[in-house]
């Protein structure tokens, strides 16, 4: 017979975005003073009003010879990735109460498939409520986020800038139309600096906000007309996420400040597309624009 | 494998002296220092009241392994900053908020890379502009004249061996000019490059706000260097280098054997 233990390590407490909680996860299960663990540690994402996936199939490395274990479960989730710590839950919602639970069945095998034991355990990880029955009111970013005008002074970054606004658009809170003067977004890649290892920055202060794309560090070809001086020196390295720079920026322009959340397309570095291939908003950057922008949809009637 | 590890990375420059460095900056900067004294000056004069403008940027991502984050710094240190070395506006002719201040850093243990002062550069400011105060950079946390820090730090441009600094040159919204000096450093990795050391104990310089950016936990280490002692801190990097060092002999002697093969 197997024993499943799981514990919550930490109590259920607010993460980075707005009206979100989360917990940690930590667990395993002993058969014969053998501990097992997960292979690979979990975020667990769940959104209220969102589909769940009905179950999950995780690996568990355990320190057993011969033998192979599966293990499969419901899940409040819409997603797991690795977070690189231990498990972790996050359930977003404004204005709710909602209990989360992680109900897990372990299948222990013989090397030859036969199933040997099976155990079941249901965790509950406890209730939440939102600190705020209202999502926050915030000031209007912009007059018209439907049709934000946007200029722009770029001549090699043209095609990510506007992959950008192409899938910020996608989010149905926002949209774009160029503009010629005094325009709420202005787009520039004439910044050659090689004293800052930033990518790319956005002027985060007035009313205008101006992302700037540094060619030092992101244009890979120095022989480009109007690149940057001969001693053009970027780390190759940097070089690969110009679309998640692009959103990166746009997103700083829309209002959405830094997260910890590696998922997310604000994350302060570019870690998020070289570990997990982040390009664009994720579901919990959905959740913050919507708290500042109503649909267009909506608008447009 | 190693030479394109080497190509990612910077050039070392051990060996250079750097109280020499800076001590004798480039001449054509004078007229730069000199307006740059004039624009510090400027600063006491303002109201402490005035908000500062705020930039968000997006940084490089950052290695997980403690031994590929020491092998792409070029130099960490334990020091005190002593003193602010310059504040100007970058280039130093602008007026907007493009600035930066380099700060003194002196060296009293030196992990890897030369011991002595260095110059270690933020690209934010106090200097005044327009209704501004100065610059911030959000997620990035300044240095703290008389705090005492461990450092990853990198030059930002190549740099031979015992060259003289010289003056970069570059463009930020539309002004061309000198951007600074190739001796001075940048802080690695942001907060996971920079510790400050109360009580002989690393503590991050992040704030504690839930949405700030923690100092990275290192895979091969199993947590940060939050915590630990300046010594175990020490130890852990040194063992992390000669990690890093014993990989790099294991894989060129496997390319030294494929080509001896082929």
């Amino acid at each position: 017979m197997i024993a499943l233990i799981a514990v919550p390590s930490r109590e259920l407490d607010f993460l980075t975005e707005a009206n979100s909680h989360s917990t940690s996860l930590s667990y395993g299960f002993t058969s014969g003073g053998v501990f097992c663990a997960p292979k690979e540690s979990l975020t667990v994402t769940a959104f209220d009003g969102a589909e769940v996936s009905p179950s999950v199939s995780i690996e568990f490395e355990c320190s057993h010879p011969g033998k192979l274990l599966e293990e499969s479960g419901a899940w409040p989730v819409t997603k797991l990735t690795d977070s690189r710590g231990q498990a972790r839950v996050i359930v977003y919602g404004a204005g709710t109460s909602t209990e989360a639970a992680i109900t897990v069945t372990a299948k222990w095998k013989s090397a030859s498939g036969n199933v040997l034991a099976t155990a079941n355990v249901s965790v509950e990880l406890g209730s939440y409520s939102s600190n705020s029955q209202v999502p926050p009111e915030l000031p209007p970013l912009f007059s018209t986020p439907c049709s934000i005008s946007y200029a722009e002074t770029l001549t090699w970054f043209v095609g990510y800038s506007s992959s950008a606004r192409s899938d910020w658009s996608a989010s149905g809170r926002v949209g774009f139309i160029p503009g010629t003067s005094l325009v709420d977004v202005l787009f520039d890649d004439s910044v050659c600096d090689s004293m800052t290892s930033a990518l790319a920055f956005t002027e985060n202060t007035g009313g205008q906000k101006h992302i700037h794309y540094n060619r030092f560090n992101l244009d890979g070809d120095p022989t480009r007309a109007g690149s940057c001086p001969p001693n053009n020196y970027a780390r190759l390295s940097w070089r690969h996420a110009n679309l998640t720079v692009a959103n990166h920026e746009l997103g700083h322009a829309l209002g959405l400040g830094h997260t910890q959340n590696l998922e997310s397309i604000v994350y302060p570095n570019t870690s998020n597309y070289f570990c997990l291939g982040v390009e664009k908003y994720a579901i919990a950057d959905q959740f913050r624009l919507n708290q500042l922008y109503a649909p267009c949809s909506e608008i447009k009637k | 494998m190693t030479k394109l590890l080497i190509m990612l990375g910077l050039v070392s420059i051990s060996g250079c002296n750097h109280t020499q460095a800076v001590a004798t900056a480039s001449p054509s900067c004078c007229s730069n220092q000199k307006s740059a004294r004039t624009a510090e000056l400027a600063v006491h004069k303002l109201a402490k009241s005035q908000e500062k403008f705020r930039i968000a940027t997006i940084e490089p991502a950052v290695p997980n392994l403690l031994q590929n984050f020491c092998f792409e710094s070029k130099t960490i240190a334990i020091g005190v900053v002593d003193k602010i070395h310059r504040r100007a506006f970058t280039p130093f002719q602008g007026t907007g908020p493009m600035q930066h201040t380099v700060y003194r850093f002196k060296i009293s243990t030196a992990v890897k890379g030369p011991s002595g002062v260095l110059l270690v550069r933020q690209n934010q400011g106090d200097l005044p502009f327009g209704e501004f105060s100065g610059t911030s950079i959000d997620d990035q946390p300044r240095l703290k004249v008389g705090t005492r820090y461990l450092l990853f730090l990198n030059y930002a441009v190549k740099q031979k061996a015992g060259e003289a600094p010289k003056p970069i040159f570059g463009t930020t919204h539309g002004i061309s000019g000198v951007m600074g000096y190739s001796n001075e450093l940048l802080i690695f990795g942001g907060v996971t490059g920079m510790y400050a050391i109360e009580k002989g104990l690393l503590k991050s310089t992040a704030e504690e706000a839930p949405n700030q950016l923690q100092p990275m936990e290192f895979h091969d280490l199993g947590r940060s260097l939050v915590g630990l002692s300046e010594t175990d801190a020490v130890a852990e990097i040194r063992k992390a280098i000669a990690r890093m060092d014993a990989d790099l002999e294991r894989n060129r002697k496997i390319l030294d054997q494929q080509s001896k093969g082929g």
